[in-house]
C-alpha cells in the first residue's frame, strides 16, 4: 500500500506539471523548469523501483559482488546526485563524516540505493511536517562500537524512533501510513531502505550525528582493507 | 477573486496546483500542516478549502473536526482529496456527511475537474 502511494507521487508530480503546461502558453524558461522538475520526479520514482529491485535480489547475498568502499566518497556522490531534487524542496544537503573512517566491504549499488531513497524520502517528509523557508539534511557517517561504521541520514524529521520503526515493520503491507508522522509518499522509501539495510548489514536505527537526529545503518568496517 | 486554501503534503504538487488555479483567477494559499492551515483559515478567510486526507502526523479528518468546531467555519466548502478506494470511501461516507464535506476527488483528478468543482461550489455567489 505505501509503496504504491510512493510510486504514485512522482507520477502525479509529472502529470500535474504537464497539465499546468497545457493550461497556458508559458515562456520557454518556465516550460524548461517544469520539464526539469518532471525529470527529477521520474528519477525519484526510478530510484524507488531500483531500491525495491535490489531488495528482491538481496536474498542471494553470496552472489552479490562486494567491493571496498570509502563511505565519505559515497555520501558525497549521493549528495551531489540529490542536490537538484533537494532544491525543489528548499533543502540543502550537507555531508559530514568523521575523519579517517576505515573502508567497508559492501555491495555498493545496494548501499548507495538505500541511502539515496532514504534521503529523498526524508527530504519530502521534513517539508511536509514543518513549514519553514529552508531545510537541511545531513548525510553522515561515524565510527560506532564493534568495529563498525554508522552511516545514515539526519534531519529534523519528527517521529522516527526505534519504537515507531518496529511498529512500522509489523504494519508493512497492511497500513496506509505505517509511519504515522511521515506522509504517504515518503514512508515506503524509509521502509524499503530499512529492509535493504537489514538484508545486507543491519536494519535502520534511530541515531544522532552532531546532535541531529536521524536514521542510520551499521556497516562492519574492514581492518584488512584499512592496511591495503 | 475567490480564495482557496490548499492543504497538501507534497510541495511540488501543491505549487503546480497553485499555479494552475492562479491562472484561473483564484488566489491560493498553501499549507502542509494542520496548525498553520487553521491559522491561515482565520487570517485569510478562504472561500473553499482543498484538503489532502492523509497528512503527516495528523489526518485531514482531524483538521475537519477542528475546523468545524468553530461556528464561523461550519459552512465553508471543503473538497477532500486522496488515494482512497471505493470501499474505504464508503467508510468515510458518514464522517464526510457529518463534517459537511462538499466533494471527494481522487488525487489524480485533472486540474480542470478540480477547478470546475470549485466553481460549482462557489456559484452563484462568487463566480
Amino acid at each position: 500500500m505505501t509503496l504504491s502511494d510512493d510510486l504514485a507521487l512522482p507520477l502525479l508530480q509529472v502529470k500535474s506539471s504537464i497539465e499546468l503546461l497545457q493550461a497556458k502558453d508559458f515562456a520557454k524558461q518556465v516550460a524548461r523548469r517544469h520539464a526539469q522538475e518532471s525529470a527529477l520526479s521520474i528519477d525519484s520514482g526510478l530510484q524507488q523501483i531500483e531500491a525495491y529491485r535490489l531488495l528482491l535480489g538481496s536474498t542471494e547475498l553470496d552472489k552479490l559482488p562486494m567491493e571496498p568502499l570509502a563511505i565519505s566518497a559515497l555520501l558525497e556522490e549521493i549528495a551531489h546526485k540529490l542536490t537538484p531534487y533537494a532544491k525543489q524542496y528548499d533543502t540543502e544537503i550537507e555531508v559530514s563524516t568523521q575523519h579517517r573512517l576505515a573502508p567497508v566491504l559492501v555491495h555498493q549499488p545496494s548501499l548507495s540505493s538505500a541511502l539515496e531513497v532514504l534521503s529523498s524520502s526524508l527530504i519530502r517528509a521534513q517539508v511536509a511536517q514543518t513549514e519553514a523557508k529552508s531545510y537541511q539534511i545531513v548525510l553522515g557517517a561515524h565510527s560506532s562500537p564493534g568495529n563498525a561504521i554508522a552511516a545514515g541520514v539526519f534531519s529534523n524529521v519528527q517521529g522516527l524512533s526505534d519504537r515507531t520503526l518496529r511498529a512500522a515493520r509489523s504494519l508493512v503491507g497492511r497500513a496506509r501510513q505505517p509511519l504515522p508522522a511521515v506522509p504517504a509518499g515518503a514512508a515506503a522509501g524509509v521502509l524499503v531502505a530499512d529492509m535493504l539495510c537489514a538484508a545486507l548489514w543491519q536494519p535502520l536505527r534511530a541515531a544522532a550525528h552532531n546532535n541531529l537526529p536521524g536514521l542510520a545503518t551499521s556497516i562492519p568496517s574492514s581492518k584488512q582493507l584499512k592496511f591495503v | 477573486m475567490p480564495r482557496v486554501l490548499l492543504i497538501e503534503t507534497d510541495r511540488q504538487l501543491a505549487k503546480n496546483l497553485q499555479s494552475y488555479l492562479e491562472l484561473n483567477d483564484f488566489i491560493v494559499d498553501i499549507h502542509s500542516d494542520i496548525q498553520n492551515a487553521i491559522m491561515s483559515t482565520d487570517t485569510q478567510c478562504p472561500d473553499v478549502i482543498i484538503l489532502d486526507l492523509i497528512l503527516a502526523g495528523r489526518s485531514g479528518i482531524e483538521f475537519l473536526y477542528e475546523l468545524r468546531s468553530y461556528p464561523e467555519w461550519q459552512s465553508v466548502p471543503v473538497i477532500a482529496t486522496g488515494h482512497i478506494s471505493q470501499d474505504e470511501l464508503s467508510h468515510y461516507g458518514s464522517a464526510f456527511e457529518q463534517l459537511n464535506v462538499s466533494a471527494y476527488l481522487p488525487k489524480h483528478s485533472a486540474f480542470d475537474r478540480l477547478a470546475g468543482e470549485i466553481r460549482k461550489l462557489l456559484q452563484p455567489a462568487k463566480v
